[in-house]
């Protein structure tokens, strides 16, 4: 008996692979924004790799973790590559997320039947920033001490509790190397654990209800028990897959060769100093992925009421599917009205960003307030703009 | 309620190295791979600087040992220790230690007798002053302009030093080589290895690529 036919009389391996594979069929009209998915599993992995040379010498200790990713850096050989693997890969995380999401948004892919794949997508963006921000303590520069700072003193404006966890979390009566040990727990066991069983529910999530598409249709009609205009997900994905993979390792790996504090918004110059209570940075800037909700929260003329913002900003992305109330899903068939709020979206989420990142001024502070005024009204006016838009109707289809 | 609003102020607070300078940085051209230029630069660094600033996570590196920079406390000044510097060209641009070199000024009230206009009021005496010579304002008072001025628009030299002009910004050319190499080592290494896989990676996918297109046609 082959060893297969031993395996399959047990555990149905070949089914597994035949069901998710072979025979999971996806639209055929994919286009490059469906890379991302695949993109953000790539930067997962690494993630994985690079942390778990990184723990066998980084020291969680006030003493000793910033001398010890110094040593990391000089003396652990190819040290240099794992951390810069690491560092970079944080960021390109989100800037992979945030294409991911976007794609979802534009093409109407939270909607119908995939609510429950966009929630577990919602849970492992928060899940990502938790771990970014964890990880970002970890090297106890003074911008790994001041931003931790500044967030607990966020969690502590929320009025109900925020006290209570704040203290939790730092386990201490203020941010110590108590704190920057706690941060190590988070870090290596708990969001990572997390963040992985969401990525599996999340794929599990998806092959029930299939892949969504640019054009926000699911054909009608079945030929041979594939719907049409729908290709098997091995060969044709894999190899697609396969292939942009290696070109999105050849830009990465540009940059952790070539660029990898990318100008002091992948590590920022701030952090080249080791932590230090006594003496606060001249200049403290939220990392680049935090700086939309950072400048969120900057625009709210009241402290706690701007925490109160943040929080929501994030909330209304779980709400997404029940704000949306378009015929259609996709921008493509959307009308006027969608189109524009889509852009006042993507203006205001960018615009967010960099202001988040400049020192107060007047238009700072008009401009922060423009782009917040945006950022919501996207999603809180969505159940009156979508409803009262005209739309194009998808060719071979009724509806949604 | 107030340590919060103190913090998110700071988070906002203005780039205070950026506020305090008074001049343009001088632009700086640096070649990481010329290991000549950066072994000078450690020489100048053992002879001029290690007197009083240390070289912390730089010790172990062979190039800095060489040239007999080594471990020890960081000296106190003034109740304040003396900055190390191996990270510091990470932790300000090579452009911002660069131009404060060059930018010391005859100031008769200042402590040191000389002021910088880049860190204004430093604690750093005019170290290299024997070998620079000196400078003098060309104005009463250099005013926060925008844009700011370059050096010599605002300072003159009024007494040589034991080198020239060109020789003292070679000298500083090869410092800041070395002092941008003692704080990412890698960086060598880093842009001799990316060539390789740069260029294995795009064959990859070039050929990946048209496996792909192949595939793509049979469904058409
Ligand atoms: C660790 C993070 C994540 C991983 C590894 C991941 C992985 C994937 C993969 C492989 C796919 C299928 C390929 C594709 O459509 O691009 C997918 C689809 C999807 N993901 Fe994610 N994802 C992550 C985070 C998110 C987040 C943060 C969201 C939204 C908040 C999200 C929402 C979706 C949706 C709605 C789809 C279906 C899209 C469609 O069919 O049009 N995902 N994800």
């Amino acid at each position: 008996m082959s060893l297969s036919k031993w395996v399959n009389q047990r555990v149905p391996v070949s089914d597994f692979f035949d069901h998710h594979l072979r025979q999971y069929y996806v639209p055929k009209n994919l286009n490059i924004w469906y890379l991302f998915g695949v993109f953000a599993m790539v930067v997962l992995v690494n993630q994985l790799l690079s942390g778990f040379f990184l723990v066998m010498y980084y020291t969680p200790t006030g003493d000793d973790a910033f001398s010890s990713v110094e040593f990391i850096m000089r003396e652990v050989p190819y040290g240099w590559l794992i951390r810069y693997l690491h560092t970079t890969g944080a960021s390109a995380f989100f800037i992979v997320i945030f294409m991911h999401m976007y794609r979802s948004i534009m093409y109407g892919s939270y909607r119908k039947p995939r609510e429950i794949l966009w929630l577990s997508g919602c849970i492992l963006f928060l899940s990502l920033m938790a771990e970014a921000y964890t990880g970002y303590v970890l090297p106890w520069g003074q911008m790994s001490f001041w931003a931790t700072k500044v967030i607990i003193s966020i969690i502590q404006l929320i009025p109900i509790g925020g006290e209570a966890i704040a203290q939790w979390v730092m386990g201490d009566v203020s941010v110590s190397e108590v704190t920057l040990h706690r941060f190590f727990a988070f870090h290596v066991i708990l969001f990572p654990a997390i963040i992985l069983a969401m990525v599996f529910l999340h794929i599990i999530f998806l092959h029930c209800v299939g892949s969504n598409n640019p054009d926000g249709v699911t054909p009608k009609q079945i030929i041979d028990g594939v719907p049409k205009g729908y290709v098997p997900f091995h060969p044709y994905i894999t190899t697609k897959d396969i292939a942009y993979v290696t070109l999105f390792l050849l830009l990465f790996l540009a940059v952790v060769f070539y660029a990898p504090r990318m100008g002091g918004y992948f590590i920022e110059a701030e952090n080249y100093a080791p932590a230090n209570p006594l003496v606060t940075p001249a200049h403290i800037r939220p990392v680049w992925y935090l700086s939309p909700f950072f400048a969120i929260l900057r625009a709210i003329p009241s402290q706690s009421l701007g925490a109160v913002a943040m929080v929501l900003s994030l909330v209304l992305l779980f709400l997404l599917p029940w704000l949306d109330s378009s015929p259609v899903r996709s921008i493509r068939y959307k009308g006027p009205y969608c189109q524009v709020a889509l852009g006042i979206f993507v203006v205001s989420f960018v615009g967010l960003g960099v202001v988040g990142n400049l020192p107060p001024s007047h238009w700072v502070t008009i401009l922060g307030r423009a782009f917040t005024l945006g950022y919501f009204s996207f999603f809180l006016l969505m159940p009156l703009y979508s409803r009262f838009d005209r739309f194009k109707r998808p060719p071979g289809v009724s509806g949604l | 309620m107030s340590v919060v609003s103190l913090l998110l102020a700071l988070l906002w607070a203005s780039d205070i190295l950026a506020a305090g300078r008074l001049v343009q940085y001088e632009p700086l051209d640096v070649e990481i791979t010329d290991m000549a230029a950066v072994k000078r630069g450690a020489d100048f660094f053992a002879t001029h600087c290690h007197v009083c600033h240390t070289m912390k996570y730089a010790v172990d590196d062979p190039i800095t040992k060489a040239a007999g920079i080594v471990d020890r406390d960081p000296l106190v000044l003034d109740g304040h220790e003396i900055p190390d510097l191996s990270l510091k060209a990470l932790e300000y641009s090579p452009e911002h230690i660069y131009t404060y070199l060059q930018a010391y000024y005859v100031d008769e009230d200042s402590p040191t007798g000389y002021n910088n206009l880049v860190m204004v009021n430093t604690k750093m005496p005019n170290v290299l002053q024997a070998l620079q010579g000196e400078h003098r304002l060309l104005v009463e008072e250099v005013e926060k302009n925008t844009p700011l001025p370059r050096l010599y628009e605002v300072i003159y030299k009024t007494k040589p030093g034991q080198v020239t002009s060109e020789e003292f910004y070679d000298n500083l050319d090869d410092l800041m080589h070395y002092l941008i190499y003692a704080a990412d080592p890698s960086e060598v290494d880093r842009l001799s290895i990316a060539p390789w896989v740069l260029s294995y990676l795009a064959i990859l996918f070039i050929l990946l690529f048209v496996i792909y297109l192949r595939m793509k046609k049979s469904y058409e």
